[in-house]
């Protein structure tokens, strides 16, 4: 039997329930904020004075211009288990420290906070690192070709690890500037090995190329970058004059805290589980770590 | 003594009628097709080779039934004196006529046995007909994210799902991305998914087996089919070689997809656009099947797939690209023998290759060297597997066999393509491991309404000088006492040897197979589960109702942060977290009408799924990727006239579980840092979406029979979500100094990928 079947009503009706339905195109999950915690940033420095960073977790919906510096908030530093001494809050929205104490290499140092309303929260006690041993920084004279297709020098790393200390992690922090003193964005890439995730002897991260203990075995390790002495764009170049070359030694904590700073981009963000910045602020977030530093300068 | 001379003396008087029971018009093996002695006084079905076999009383006049869905039923009375073989033919009829009272013992809601012509009444998505995305409106399964094919039964993952093609292993289902499965529905004969009660000869993944089987080809005549959609265009060609002897297959699909983004392509050499993409796929099955004789049957099955995905940014001359291809390839031989009328044997050996890889080119000036990397995962799998069926007395089937199968992973190749960088370290060379296996099963009435299955497997894994492997027992009773009532329950242990590492399961290449090795220890699972299942024969609707739990052990996941970019350069087993336990639980309804002019099926899951690893969230157990509490999926369609046809599928599920941060704070360097306290801490919205259909069937003036079938997908136009963006809220003043902005916090957002698609198809068959 045949019958004329035609779904217009049907068909209607579902095209009109379309474009109800299309007028939603996002929805927006309301995240549920924990409340507010203290966030504890510092990293001794034998050569320079406390200070320590104090703001505050926000919910996400925040603006940027809301200020989350936490003044009126007793921040304290033990040296060794014993107190130290209470900061005070001053310019830059920072504690420091009244006396001007400097952290010293070898000594273990603890920073414990507390606000009325945004809480309490303690370090984990972080030992300052010996300054690195006997580091020596060379510059090649043969020029190179980056990546970038910019001209290039070789710097080499001489390091020596402490066999007397266990768990000693570097960083080498290069940075370029101008005749002008002006500080020039290059690029740095090993020159030795490859700079990947899982080779921790070559892992940029955060301006800094990242050195953990067992790059060194308890012996001496020679890293080579290549460093561009080109800065600028490409219609404007700018010639690198200096090189200033920071090796530094570097606390465990602030290691680990270094090593995954990097959030991924939001295109990036389909691929990736989320991940936990490292802490060692117990009832808070932010890494109070420690590092010693050697400095150089090469001029070229 | 007296129970074995009786044993003995009851054989004596029995002979055995075996056989094949045949599709008339196109000579194809029936699977599944019903024998039954005089009253239900014994039963048996055809296996998947078309193959049966039935002790009846010597000398006695018997009458034997043979039925099978869509088929006229055929009654054979006779005499047997000795043992008989029979070819036994059945007619087809119009599906729409088919009244055939399923018997209680086809309904189980842990089996999945849907004709494959039911399963394409479902409203496609663009046109596409899909076996596996149909196989998501079933109890216990649901589909990862929105459209696409990954398949996670009672709480699994996609890995945990053995696909069977013609007996050999297909790893990766996913053409176009995961929006269309690798089956071509066209080719495919039939398909089971079993959920759980897993017999023992299956075995190597933890969730389900899905079996799916290709046409043999019609050995009695020509006959073909063309199809067009928007994505694709089939077409399929069967026939006899040598008639009722010798038949082909072969079927073909590609898209066009590339054609419509040629355009692009030339704007871009032409430096007119600064962006081009091009994708193309196909896949091709080939069968040749081969009859020696009634006892001997012999045929070759061949796969392959591809998909290739190219993006370009910049010019010719400065030049980014993206390059992804990924496809698999299968082979089968398998030779069937009945070596006596109570002992059925059968020998396969096949392959499988499975491959994808990723690369990235980059040139800045037209006279520099291209420089980049690439990335590749595969596998290469041989193996060889002897099973016999043997009849051991009228009430007790025993079946064995032997697997042994060599599996070469290539977890994570990279390499450099530019002699100016250095080149990475080799961190994931290529693992070769052995499988191998036996089992005994055997199927046994101890009581008339009682129906046994146990039987235990015995699997061996070597994997860098370490062996795996142990007992795997399995046991399910089905008890059908009671007129229309069926009740089933059972134990089974599996071990599965593979892993998938992914970031969300959505069969995107960026799933990365890997190895059980000594670091990540094969996983294994316990599965319990009982049901009741009730046949309306009047109506011919089933109904039924079954409980699973399900506790998986050694399971690994990528640790927090990591993703398959990271194993570019780092060692796969460094990036996941292992000894990973899950467990699911549930409850599954289902109600299926398959026969008059309304057929299809309502559904609904209820559901618990978690997972807990030492190095993820602290160690305690949180909500699995795929936990939904409750899934809903109606499906029907309606014989509105000879010629139309009306399809349509609703499905409901809860929303997937997802992390989001719960708040931030800026370091200070300024950079926010966002506070993930439990990894899927809330869920997306609810996901409902609604498919409409419409198919008239009509004839050519030369009889070639024509479908042309337009629908909607998303026929709401419902936005669900398919990822989550954290993105920046941004307000612009208006009374501000030009391009004035400031920014709002953040905002997280669950971005929707699929609307309103409209569809037209088009079939001939000739």
């Amino acid at each position: 039997m045949k019958r004329a079947f035609f779904p217009s009503r049907w068909l209607l009706v579902l095209l009109s329930g379309g474009v109800v339905a299309a007028c939603q195109r996002e929805r927006i999950h309301p995240p549920v904020f924990e409340g507010t915690r203290p966030v504890v940033f510092a990293v001794l420095d034998p050569s320079e004075p406390i200070t320590v960073r104090l703001t505050r977790t926000v919910p996400l919906s925040t603006p940027d211009s809301v200020n989350t510096v936490v003044a009126n908030a007793t921040v304290t530093v033990y040296e060794n288990g014993t107190l130290l001494e209470t900061l005070r809050f001053g310019s830059g929205g920072t504690y420091q420290s009244p006396g001007r104490i400097r952290p010293a290499a070898g000594r273990e140092y603890q920073v414990r906070v507390e606000h009325p309303q945004v809480g309490a929260a303690r370090s984990a006690p972080t030992l300052v690192p010996a300054p690195p041993l006997n580091p020596r920084v060379a510059l090649g004279q043969q020029e190179l070709t980056s990546p970038g297709l910019r001209p290039a020098r070789e710097v080499s790393f001489d390091l020596t690890d402490d066999p007397a200390v266990a768990g000693q992690y570097y960083a080498l922090r290069l940075t370029a500037r101008s005749g002008s003193g002006e500080e020039l964005r290059i690029l740095t890439w090993p020159l030795d090995a490859a700079d990947d995730t899982d080779n921790p002897c070559r892992h940029f991260e955060a301006g800094h190329w990242l050195l953990p203990d067992a790059c060194f075995n308890a012996g001496r390790t020679r890293v080579r970058l290549g460093a561009e002495i080109r800065g600028g764009t490409a219609s404007k170049p700018v010639p690198v004059r200096r090189l200033e070359v920071e090796v530094l030694a570097v606390s465990p904590d602030y290691y680990r805290y270094l090593a995954q700073r990097t959030r991924p981009s939001s295109a990036e963000q389909i691929f990736f589980d989320p991940m936990p910045i490292f802490t060692n602020v117990s009832g808070g977030y932010g890494v109070v770590g420690a590092v010693n530093r050697a400095r150089f300068v090469l001029n070229l | 003594l007296f129970f074995c001379l009786n044993f003995e003396f009851t054989i004596a008087q029995m002979v055995t009628v075996r056989g094949t029971v045949r599709d008339e018009a196109s000579g194809e093996a029936l699977v599944g097709a019903n024998v039954v002695l005089d009253n239900e006084q014994a039963v048996s079905a055809t296996n998947r080779y078309g193959f049966f076999s039935l002790q009846v009383k010597r000398k006695v006049p018997s009458k034997l039934t043979f039925s099978h869905v869509g088929h006229e039923s055929v009654s054979v009375e006779t005499t047997l004196r000795g043992d008989t073989t029979l070819t036994v033919w059945l007619g087809a009829i119009p599906l729409a006529e088919v009244k055939v009272r399923a018997p209680s013992a086809d309904f189980s809601i842990s089996t999945v046995n849907v004709p494959i012509a039911q399963l394409r009444q479902i409203p496609p998505l663009l046109g596409e007909v899909d076996l596996l995305k149909a196989l998501q409106l079933v109890p216990g399964v649901s589909g990862g994210r929105e459209g696409t094919t990954g398949l996670n039964v009672r709480g699994g993952s996609p890995d945990q799902n053995l696909i069977l093609l013609d007996e050999a292993v297909v790893y990766n289902t996913a053409h176009l991305f995961g929006f269309v499965s690798v089956f071509n529905p066209d080719a495919v004969k039939s398909m089971e998914l079993l959920k759980a009660n897993f017999p023992a000869r299956y075995g190597g993944r933890l969730s389900s087996v899905l079996d799916i089987t290709l046409k043999e080809g019609n050995n009695r005549e020509m006959k073909g089919e063309v199809s067009i959609g928007p994505i694709s265009s089939k077409v399929l060609l069967e026939g006899p070689i040598r008639k009722d002897q010798t038949s082909f297959l072969l079927a073909g699909r590609a898209s066009y997809a590339g054609l419509l983004l040629l355009p692009s392509q030339v704007l871009f050499r032409q430096g007119r656009t600064e962006q081009a993409n091009n994708f193309w796929l196909y896949d091709l099955n080939a069968k040749v099947n081969h009859r020696f004789n009634q006892n001997h049957q012999l045929f070759v099955s061949f796969y392959t797939g591809r998909d290739a995905y190219l993006a370009k940014e910049g010019s010719p001359q400065d030049l980014s690209a993206l390059r992804l291809h990924w496809g698999n390839l299968t082979g089968t031989a398998r030779y069937t023998h009945s070596l006596s009328p109570k002992l059925f044997g059968r020998l396969a050996l096949t392959t499988t290759r499975y491959r994808y890889v990723l690369a990235t080119e980059n040139r800045v000036s037209a006279d520099d060297a291209a420089y980049g990397l690439r990335l590749s995962n595969g596998i290469r799998d041989y193996s060889v597997k002897y099973q016999f069926d043997f009849a051991v007395s009228p009430t007790a089937t025993l079946r064995a066999g032997l697997e042994w199968m060599h599996h070469r992973y290539e977890p994570a190749n990279s390499s450099a393509t530019s002699p100016d960088l250095p080149a990475p370290r080799e961190r994931n060379p290529a693992i070769t491991a052995i499988e191998s296996a036996g089992f005994v099963e055997t199927d046994w009435r101890p009581a008339p309404h009682v129906l046994v299955n146990a039987g235990a497997r015995l699997s061996r894994y070597a994997v860098d000088g370490r062996v795996f492997g142990g007992w795997e027992p399995r046991a399910s009773v089905r008890y059908t006492g009671w007129p229309n009532w069926t009740v089933t329950g059972g134990y089974s242990l599996m071990r599965q040897y593979v892993h998938l590492l992914s970031n969300y399961g959505i069969g995107l290449p960026n799933d990365l197979w890997v190895p059980a090795t000594p670091l990540a220890r094969p996983q294994l699972s316990h599965q319990t589960s009982l049901g009741l299942a009730r046949v309306f024969p009047k109506t011919g609707v089933n109904v039924g109702l079954e409980g699973y739990y399900k506790r998986m052990e050694r399971l690994i996941d990528f640790r927090q942060g990591a993703s398959f970019l990271s194993v570019l350069d780092a060692d796969w087993q460094q990036l996941v977290a292992r000894e990973g336990l899950g467990r699911s639980y549930g409850l599954e309804a289902w109600a299926r009408k398959s026969s008059g002019r309304l057929t299809g099926w309502i559904s609904y899951t209820l559901s618990w799924n978690k997972r807990r690893f030492d190095e993820i969230n602290e160690g305690r157990w949180f909500w699995a990727n795929y936990d939904r509490r409750h899934n809903v999926a109606i499906t029907g369609s309606y014989r509105l006239s000879e010629r139309w046809r009306l399809a349509a599928t609703w499905m409901y599920s809860s929303g997937q579980p997802v992390t989001v941060p719960t708040g931030l704070y800026r370091d200070p360097s300024g950079l926010e840092q966002f506070i993930y306290r439990e990894r899927n801490n809330t869920r997306f919205s609810d996901y409902h979406r609604l498919d409409v259909g419409i198919t008239r069937s009509a004839q050519t003036r030369r009889g070639r029979s024509t479908e042309l079938g337009f629908g909607l997908y998303n026929a709401y136009n419902r936005a669900n979500p398919f990822y989550l963006d954290v993105r920046r809220r941004i307000r612009i003043d208006p009374t501000a100094p030009p391009l004035y902005a400031s920014f709002e916090g953040w905002d997280v957002v669950q971005r929707p990928f699929l609307p309103i698609l409209p569809y037209v198809n088009y079939a001939v068959k000739f």
